[in-house]
């Protein structure tokens, strides 16, 4: 049995640690040990810790600490000081994008929570701009195009409170712009990030730069910024491999990673998307969420069509070697069939489109040279 | 009605200087490095046309100027008539030379900002400039955004440029001779050609870890460690020469003598072009080479725009790999030439070397072959372990070890500790990356499956008995299994996996969410049975066998109890609220036993 302070260190010493397997470990290690403490604040701040060790790489333990955290939290609220509560505010994020692209949580539960956030915000006092862009991610998940373009309005006009908010919001801005096809408009706000013309002098280890290149990528693409593409997909992946490379490997970056190979599909980079599919050969198995494994999944299969017709011999997977064609075959099944499943609980076929495009994409370019 | 016309914003370059002293220069003293750069600069430039021209700067502080004006002279390549309408007077725009990478080797380009960081100390500034035999031409720039120019009568005898600053109200400080010999110090002693300030040497003019002819290597490194005890305050355990030519770099790098802290900010001292950009630059290494500090010198990284940092990009990155890969190469050499240093050094930074193995083939092989591990057979390296026992079987964490170290011995089953830093990682990636290296991780529940397991008439005659027990401990969520295993002094083991654990947390979780986060995290369940912990006792324990004998089932369950609450506590378990008032009931109970009372053991 570990003293109340053995345990306090433990929590502090997993905060310290980078995110993966043993930060994870770690903290469950507290946890176990929390409860039969007697200490709430202790078992809060162990909850907390571990939301933040599980955060997009293991949705469903994340999810069961939030809940945690939510309840006792509703119970006492003025017992949490200002960071835990700004916490708990700020992991409704990654709750909501959990829950959201897991088709087994129905809209009615997504939709109930997204309200218990509002009104969270609104009883604070808090600036509203996080709630709007959640609901903005929340529908662009559930497929609801009015929705997105509505609380796509709100959080670009509502007041933002987090430091790097600025390049976020850009980059889920160039990714909105993008997705209803405003590919200038996009372009205009996302080029001068690649060209080094607005940038953040204070560069965090994985500046949210990245993301942005990754949504930056289509809109160069289909509007014949083919440079400007090219430049956009190295500096994405070049930002994205090592992440991979870890283990960390959370929803967002899956999700960049399947943008990437999207790119090599509709570049004829189908060699280069085969080394990508070949190098993270386990991320599929390891995928956070249902939407996360259906989007890399569909943009592997797009990959390894074009590589088959273009006569590619076998991939190496996790459990061997396969050869081109069935595996994408495989995989495009895979996405498929996902695909249903959100179809069906979104009640339109937003997300089976969105797959359908990305697994019958021809080429853009022939062959875009990326050095 | 009125005729509209156009007209340009007043931009009051005054607001400017004082929005940029505040926010992309952390001082005014930086204007002596951006004159200094615009110097080197011009000289760079004329020697690429013109290899043997002179290359000196002259900096006449106040003092020797006489009128309170400071003039620094150079023999660069100077400036032309049009270069000069087109660079001073649109100072602003050359601003994005450090974003666009552009001009970067030019130096035309960044003429202009450098002079703009100027008016950080001065009010006006006047140029005085001459490029080949092209006409001698005066530029006059005022804070409040007037310039002029004009050609001279009087040419200059040579050509380069003079810049003469007027000092702002408030900044004469920033001009006087010590200040300004100070930040030439600071800032350009490397500086391949002399600077003096009021006629005096301010630079040494080589860089420290450059190879003089004639000189013995152990004088090299006398030389070197004299020089890292000055800037760095220590006396490094070894000194590594870097070099990547894409980069356009040189330096060494110095191995810290003593541990030091992974999280520790490794503040390096970079140089570019040989004019110091920063004292503490991060990022320039691999994050796991944390115990080394590297003086360096580059001509091809961009600094940010604000020159007091790396920018970083794909050649930061490639820089950064290099550099690793040397300070690498210095390990293996170690380790095949030196193994005793290895050893040595090992036993100060044996944490980052393993963060190291987590990302890298060789090191891997590196702490496989050299780092001691504790094992419940005596401490040794994972080689030394596989060559002796096979399959590498570990705990992930320490109280993990501990609990089942000595029960998994009496099993004949070697187990390392994985608990320390990251040694369970390195084990499992040692596996992942070599088809031999086999690596188990101990479950708890996969040891009770190494114990004996009773005969089945023996089994089938304590049935009644393991009812009892079972129904005493399923309310606590726990399974009773009775095997026959070595240690026999050990009654009872309590076993938990970390499903089992995470299985614990989603239902009382659960239990008390409202209904929509119930409801939430029952479609996270994936509906197969939860692994519960395991009580396991002991057949082979004399007191065991005492118990399962019992005839009278309410001794059988108290017994029972003090056995689980006693496997918890051995085992460093946490004991939750439940566990607390078992234990308390059964020492109770069993005291009245003892005592010869009758029926507390007997729930009402």
């Amino acid at each position: 049995m570990k003293s109340r302070d053995d345990v306090w260190e433990m929590i502090e010493e997993s905060r310290r640690m980078p995110h993966g397997p043993s930060r994870i470990a770690l903290v469950e290690e507290a946890l176990r040990h929390v409860d039969g403490l007697g200490d709430t604040d202790l078992a809060f701040a162990g909850r907390l810790a571990a939301v933040s060790a599980y955060g997009l790489i293991r949705p469903a333990e994340m999810l069961t600490a939030f809940s945690w955290c939510l309840t006792e939290f509703n119970r006492d609220p003025d017992r949490r000081s200002a960071w835990e509560a700004g916490s708990v505010r700020f992991y409704f994020n990654h709750a909501l994008i959990a829950m959201a692209g897991s088709p087994e949580i129905p809209l009615d539960r997504i939709h109930a929570v997204l309200d218990d956030m509002d009104a969270l915000y609104h009883r604070g006092g808090h600036r509203m701009h996080c709630v709007y862009r959640i609901r903005w991610n929340v529908a662009s998940s559930t497929g609801d195009l009015d929705a997105m373009e509505h609380w796509y309005r709100r959080w670009v006009t509502a007041e933002c409170d987090t430091e790097h908010g600025c390049f976020m919001n850009a980059a889920l801005s160039v990714a909105h712009l993008s997705d209803f096809r405003r590919d200038e408009e996009a372009v205009a706000i996302g080029l001068p990030v690649l060209t080094g013309e607005v940038h953040c002098d204070r560069h965090t280890p994985r500046c949210l730069s990245s993301g942005m290149f990754t949504e930056l990528m289509l809109p160069c693409l289909r509007t014949g910024r083919w440079a400007e593409a090219a430049r956009a997909h190295r500096e994405a992946y070049r930002q994205l491999a090592p992440i991979h490379q870890e283990g960390r490997g959370d929803i967002a970056d899956l999700d960049d990673l399947a943008a990437n190979l999207h790119f090599c599909g509709l570049t004829g980079n189908e060699r280069r998307g085969v080394e990508i599919i070949e190098r993270h050969a386990d991320s599929l198995s390891h995928a956070p969420t249902p939407m996360s494994e259906m989007e890399y999944a569909a943009a592997a299969a797009l990959v390894l069509r074009r590589a088959a017709h273009l006569g590619h011999p076998e991939v190496r997977t996790e459990s061997g070697t396969l050869d081109a064609a069935t595996m994408g075959r495989r995989l495009a099944e895979r996405a498929t069939a996902i695909a249903a499943r959100f179809d069906a609980r979104n009640g339109n076929t937003h997300i089976s489109d969105q797959v359908t495009a990305v697994l019958t994409a021809e080429p853009l370019i022939d062959h875009l040279v990326l050095s | 009605m009125t005729e509209s016309s156009f007209s340009s914003f007043q931009v009051d370059l005054r607001g400017i200087v004082d929005l940029l002293s505040h926010h992309l220069y952390a001082s005014p003293r930086v204007y002596v490095r951006e004159l200094l750069q615009n110097a080197v600069d011009a000289i760079t430039a004329r020697r690429a046309v013109e290899p043997d021209a002179p290359a000196w700067v002259r900096i006449e502080p106040p003092a020797q100027t006489g009128d309170g004006t400071l003039r620094v002279h150079d023999c660069g390549i100077g400036l032309t008539e049009p270069q000069v309408h087109e660079l001073l007077a649109t100072i602003g725009r050359s601003s994005k030379r450090d974003d666009l990478g552009f001009a970067r080797h030019e130096f035309l380009g960044q003429f202009g900002i450098g002079l703009l960081s100027c008016f950080l100390v001065a009010d006006e500034i006047r140029v005085e400039t001459r490029s080949g035999d092209s006409p001698t031409i005066h530029w006059i720039g005022y804070a409040d955004g007037r310039y002029s120019v004009e050609r001279t009568d009087t040419a200059r005898a040579e050509p380069g440029t003079t810049v003469t600053l007027i000092p702002r109200r408030g900044a004469q400080r920033w001009l006087a001779g010590h200040t300004v010999t100070e930040l030439v110090r600071h800032y350009g002693s490397l500086l391949p050609f002399e600077v003096s300030v009021g006629g005096a040497t301010a630079t040494d003019g080589s860089l420290p870890w450059r190879i003089r002819p004639g000189e013995p290597d152990t004088a090299r490194r006398t030389r070197l460690v004299d020089h890292a005890r000055e800037i760095f305050g220590f006396t490094p355990f070894d000194i590594v020469d870097l070099r990547v030519p894409e980069a356009g770099l040189t330096g060494v790098a110095f191995v810290a003598p003593s541990a030091v802290s992974p999280a520790a900010k490794a503040a390096h001292r970079v140089y570019l072009k040989r004019m110091l950009l920063a004292e503490n630059t991060d990022g320039l290494l691999p994050d796991w080479a944390f115990f080394a500090r590297c003086v360096v010198d580059t001509s091809e990284l961009r600094p940010t725009a604000s020159r007091e940092a790396l920018y970083q990009d794909e050649l930061l990155d490639s820089t950064k790999q290099a550099l690793g890969d040397q300070l690498r190469g210095w390990l293996i050499r170690l380790a095949t030439g030196n193994p005793d240093r290895l050893l040595a050094f090992l036993n100060v930074h044996h944490l980052g070397i393993k963060t190291l193995a987590l990302h890298d083939d060789e090191m891997l092989r590196l702490v496989e072959q050299w780092c001691p591990m504790e094992t419940n057979t005596g401490t040794m390296t994972l080689a030394e372990f596989r060559d002796q026992h096979g399959v590498i079987r570990y705990c992930v964490s320490d109280d993990e070890f501990r609990q089942l170290a000595g029960v998994a011995a009496a099993q004949n089953l070697a187990v390392v500790n994985g608990g320390y830093a990251c040694d369970a990682q390195i084990i499992e990636r040692l596996a992942e990356l070599d088809v031999r290296i086999v690596a188990e991780r101990l479950e708890p529940s996969a040891l009770a499956t190494r114990f004996d397991w009773l005969d089945p008439d023996a089994e089938l005659a304590l049935h009644a008995f393991l009812n009892t027990a079972q129904a005493a401990l399923d309310r606590l969520g726990c399974e009773v299994t009775l095997r026959a295993y070595e240690p026999a002094g050990i009654p009872a083991l309590y076993l938990i996996d970390r499903a089992a654990a995470l299985g614990e947390q989603r239902r009382r979780t659960r239990e008390q969410a409202d209904d929509l986060w119930a409801g939430i995290l029952d479609a996270y369940d994936t509906g197969a049975a939860d692994s519960r912990p395991q009580l396991v006792l002991n057949h082979r324990n004399p007191l065991v066998r005492r118990i399962v004998a019992l005839p009278d089932p309410g001794l059988v369950r108290l017994s029972v109890e003090a056995l689980y609450g006693q496997a918890l506590l051995i085992g460093h378990h946490p004991l939750r609220p439940a566990d607390t008032a078992l234990l308390n009931r059964s020492f109770l109970g069993l005291l009245d036993q003892a005592v010869g009372g009758k029926g507390a053991h007997e729930e009402p």
